[in-house]
Formats: C-alpha cells, structure tokens, sequence
C-alpha cells in the first residue's frame, strides 16, 4: 500500500548534533497486492514467490506480510430511483451484513448518492449509526456516481489506516459534472483502494477498479448483493504487503510497478506505480 | 429541480384515490372555473378521474361555448393534468393534450382571438417540448417540429431543438430520422454522438442567427463547443456571461469555463471560474465537486479535503442548474406565463 501520493517516506532517519543537521532519506515503498485464484484468496505465500520491477528494473522485495492494519472503509452506495423496492432491501441487508463483518478497529463511513450526494454518516467505529443510517435510506433520483466517488476519496482521512472504497451501483452515471477522466486521475493520485459491485456492467467501474488496483463484482441477482459484499472485504483482508527499496531507478517522476508470481498459480491485481 | 413544478400536483393527483365521476358534461364548465379562479389542484384531481369518454364528449361540447378566458383555463387544465400524469400514464398524456389543442383551435377562431391564440400557443409549445424533454425525446421532437412548422422565425424554438439533440447526445441516442431528412442533411459515417451534437450546435445557431443575444443559446453552443473541442467555446462562454440576465445562466457560464480550463490543464483558472461559480450558488453541490477534484490535481489534498467537508455539512436546495441543464428541465417561464393567462379575469 502506498500513502498519499503513492511513495511513502517510511523511515526519516534525522540525526541532529547540536548545529548541524544531517537528513538521511531512506525511502520504503509500499505496494498491497491482491492474489487469487478464482474467486478465492491465495494465503501463505512468501517474499520468494514475488517477482517484482520498478520501471523495469527487477527490485529485492524485502518483506511480505498480510496486512494487519485496521480499515478505513467508506461505503458509496447508489440510492438513485431505480433501486426502490426489493433491491433496496436487498442493499441495506448486504451493507448491515458488512458492517457487521468488521473488526472492532475498523471505521466506517456511509456517502450515498443519487444525483445528490450525502455523507450519511461520517467515518465512525460507531456500528449502530452505520447500520441505522441504512435502515433508513430511501430511493429516489438519478445517478452522479463520478462526483460521489471523487467526494468519498476527497474526503478519506489518509492516517495509518487503509482506505477502502466499496462503491454499489446498479446502474449508469447520469448526471456526475466531473469527467472518467478527471476521477481516474483522482484515484490514481490517492492511495485508496476500490471495490465495486454493480448489477449492469459499467465499462467506468471497470476502469475505476482497475485503477484503484481493486475489483468488480457482478451481481446476477439482488440476492448476491450480501455475498459480494462480504467477498470484498474477504478479499481487503487477505492482501499481502510488499515492501521495497527502489534500487536501480532515477527517483523523480512516474514508476510503473509490475508485480508477478514466481512459484505460485493466481492472479494479481496491485496499483499500477506511483509518484515521486 | 425546476421538474418539482409539476411534480407538485403529481403528488396531489395520484394522492387522490376515490373515483368521482362526473355528473354530466355540464359540470366540465364548472371543473375549468374551478382552475381558472386557482383552485387547480382540486380542478386536475377532479378531471383525473373522469372516464375518457365523458371528457372526450365534454371538450367536444363546450370548445364552443366556453369564453375565451375560459378556453385558456380549460386547455392549461388539461395541460397540467398532462404533465402530472406523465411518468405514470403516458398514453393519457398524449389525449390531454389533444384535449388542449383542440382547445386551442377553438380559441383561434374566435373573433378578435387570434393574436392572444398564437400567444398562448406559442408559449404551450415551448411547455410542453421542455415537458416531454424530461423524459419522452421523440414526443418532444414531434412537438418542436409541429412548433417550428407554426412558428419557423422563433429563436427558442430552435433552441429548444438543439438542447434536445444535446440530450440525445448525452445518452447516445440516434436522432429522429424525420428530423435530419427535413433538414435536407445527409447523415454522416462519423460516431453518433458527434453528428448529434453538430446538429445541435446548428440549431443553436439558427436561434442565434434570429436573436444574437439569445445567453442560454450561446451558453449551449459554448458547451457543445466545450465537447468538441472547438476553440470558439472560450468566445461563445464568454458572450453567453455577458448577455446573462439571470444567475442560473452566469452560474453555468463560469461553471462551463472553469470546466473549458480543467480540459486545458489551467488548473488555476479552473479553480477561479469555480469559486465564482459556488459564489453564485453556494448551496449548489456540483462547484464543490468540481473545484475539490480541481484542488487534489493542483496538490492541494487539505483544501480539497475541506472542501468536500463543506459540501457534506450543507443544507442544499435541491435545485443545482447544472442537473437541470444535463437531464432537461421544464420550461418555468413559459408555464408561470401561461398559468397567469389562465387565470386572468
């Protein structure tokens, strides 16, 4: 996972004598990786089943760990008219289901959108108001799911947390002022990883996922709504943490990131570089 | 949105779920005196539950013997009823506003009517195309080329036009084949949405051809031109802002120029022309969405950060004109207009 604007001044080391400052940068990339197979996370893998390059140059991947720390989750719901009746239902249960599945450090935050946005509630540990929040939602409207999902990573706390979108829609953008283009450019800017479900294919989710190095859901029906909710936070969980130190490239500009699997089967979904 | 105007009496008809039948076509004459003197709401929910049949015969009966006054209250009934039942019963629409336009006829041939007739129709023209282009294009088009058919040197007609072939545009939709043969073009092998929107472009410069001062013309052909990436969209943003006369028009221009800078990369100009966008609405959500993003790609993560907190904590009127401009809106003016026409004394 990488911070910010993708590079992540893990360790300053300043050593300060009494006049003079000395400032040592050694900087630690930090690059979340998802790997399944199928539809199931591949577990138990080690540094020596990574390959990975930064603009090209194959660099030492130092550690790999799960990652253990808590979640910041914001979920983007769509609450536009044509979720009215059963889907809704369907929705607030699938949202009730994942948050309940959170741990007790995780937060929650609840944006919804219809051709309004609203932070519903904002990023809480408190379960109640989430699920309460939901309970209470109602359909109506068209769909600005551009402007919502640049809203929810606008306002993501960025602390040591990660930050994870789970954006619902069952339809198309409508009425959003800002472009494909601009939020992608947004996404690719933070370091928030998203997660879509949606009803009807959506090439925009497609490229937003792709972007944030999350995935896509496609929920053949409102019942699947639930299941591909709790999967995707399954899937936030069961990421690896790769870290490195950038050996071999200039340091300004854009790194293009690749990582692969050397002695395992699955596919890897991880950001596709960063900023320096 | 400006659609609530309508949507009002929607709520009021719908609400309404006892069938009472009239008695007789005498009491059609007193249901429009009822709408006339402004008890409209009681007026369409009564006429609402009339069978078909009776209303068809009642129309039939008093076009001829209603006053004038009268005949403009009853076609505004009709039309109002029109407009509430549109998302719910469509075909209905259709009738009522058959209803309407045989009223209207009957008003044109009176003595001394005609003027006043052209007046009221031209005004139910522009109503009822900013009605259908809310969410029937074809009927919206059907009625903009019967308009222009009536009324070929009115400039809001060919921009009512064009703002329909913007919305086609937007959705990807085909244009109405009738409507390019018309015209005499031949369509190009080009994508969809860029020969929709050359069209559009060409019906706002017809209205701007009959009034050069026309801002909410100049206003979409700047946009378009926006999409287009035609280096006149700076010029046309510009006159539309100086010929604005109200501020929904000059919040869109400088929305639209900020959007012009965004797509150029002038980052700084873009944040400019959306603060001055979020002065004219500061409870309208779509500046702050814009100038956030525009603050994230100018680095400035804290102000965009706030900026979305601001925009969380408003108490927002559900009104932004950008909404209105991107999904179609009904056409305020024309109806107030034509409200107070029916209910003059």
């Amino acid at each position: 996972m990488m911070k910010g604007y993708g590079l992540l001044v893990a360790a300053l080391l300043a050593v300060q004598p009494p006049q003079t400052v000395f400032r040592t940068a050694v900087e630690v990339v930090e690059i979340d990786v998802s790997v399944m197979r199928g539809t199931q996370p591949v577990q138990g893998l080690t540094s020596r089943d990574f390959a990975l390059t930064d603009n090209g140059v194959l660099q030492q991947v130092e550690s790999v760990m799960i990652d253990r720390l808590p979640l910041n989750v914001t979920l983007v719901l769509d609450t536009s008219k044509s979720l009215f009746g059963e889907r809704l239902t369907r929705l607030v249960q699938a949202g009730d289901a994942f948050t309940q599945a959170l741990r007790p450090d995780d937060r929650a935050a609840l944006v919804t959108f219809s051709h309004q946005i609203e932070l519903v509630v904002p990023m809480t540990t408190d379960r109640q108001a989430i699920r309460s929040a939901l309970a209470h939602m109602e359909a109506n409207g068209s769909t600005a799911l551009r402007d919502a999902v640049q809203l929810a990573i606008a306002l993501d706390p960025r602390d040591r947390a990660r930050s994870l979108l789970l954006v619902f829609t069952d339809g198309h953008d409508t009425v959003s002022w800002l472009t494909e283009d601009a939020v992608l450019d947004t996404v690719r800017r933070s370091g928030v990883v998203i997660h879509a479900v949606h009803v009807e294919s959506d090439t925009f989710l497609d490229r937003l996922t792709q972007a944030a190095r999350g995935r896509a859901w496609s929920a053949t029906s409102d019942r699947q709504l639930r299941e591909l909710f709790t999967r995707a936070l399954d899937e936030m969980r069961a990421r690896y943490l790769l870290t490195y130190t950038p050996r071999g490239v200039d340091t300004a500009g854009w790194h293009s990131v690749k990582v692969s699997l050397k002695n395992a089967r699955g596919d890897i979904t991880a950001r596709p570089g960063y900023s320096r | 949105m400006r659609r609530t105007i309508v949507a009002a009496t929607a709520i009021a008809v719908l609400a309404g779920n006892q069938p009472v039948l009239a008695q007789g076509p005498g009491e059609y004459e007193h249901v429009v005196e009822e709408y006339r003197i402004g008890e409209a709401n009681t007026a369409i929910r009564r006429l609402a539950r009339w069978p078909e049949s009776m209303v068809t015969e009642s129309v039939r009966h008093w076009a001829k013997l209603l006053r004038p006054e009268q005949l403009v209250a009853a076609l505004m009934l009709h039309t109002e009823l029109a407009a509430a039942i549109l998302d719910s019963l469509p075909h209905q629409t259709n009738v009522q506003l058959r209803h309407a336009q045989e009223l209207l006829d009957a008003l044109s041939a009176r003595r001394d009517q005609h003027e006043r007739a052209d007046a009221v129709r031209l005004r139910w023209y522009q109503f009822v195309i900013s009605m259908y282009g809310t969410t029937w294009l074809d009927d919206a088009d059907r009625y903009a080329r019967e308009a222009l058919g009536r009324f070929p040197r009115n400039p809001t007609l060919y921009f009512q036009r064009g703002a329909l072939l913007e919305l086609r545009a937007k959705f990807n939709l085909p244009e109405p084949p009738r409507a390019t043969l018309a015209r005499g073009r031949i369509p190009d092998p080009g994508p969809r949405m860029t020969r929709t929107l050359e069209s559009a472009t060409a019906e706002y410069r017809r209205a701007l051809e009959l009034d050069p001062h026309m801002a909410i013309a100049r206003l979409h052909l700047g946009w378009v031109h926006v999409l287009q990436g035609d280096n006149r969209a700076g010029d046309d943003l510009a006159a539309a802002l100086a010929d604005a006369r109200d501020d929904r028009i000059r919040y869109l221009a400088h929305l639209f120029r900020g959007g012009l800078a965004e797509r150029q990369h002038q980052f700084d100009e873009a944040a400019k022309e959306y603060e001055l966008t979020r002065e004219l609405g500061p409870s309208h959500q779509t500046p702050y969405v814009a100038l956030s993003r525009v603050e994230l790609a100018r680095g400035h993560t804290e102000r965009a950060r706030e900026l979305a907190r601001e925009l969380a904590a408003l108490e927002r009127v559900d009104d932004d004109p950008w909404w209105d401009y991107h999904l179609g809106a009904v056409d305020e003016d024309a109806l107030t207009w034509l409200r107070a026409e029916a209910h003059r004394r």
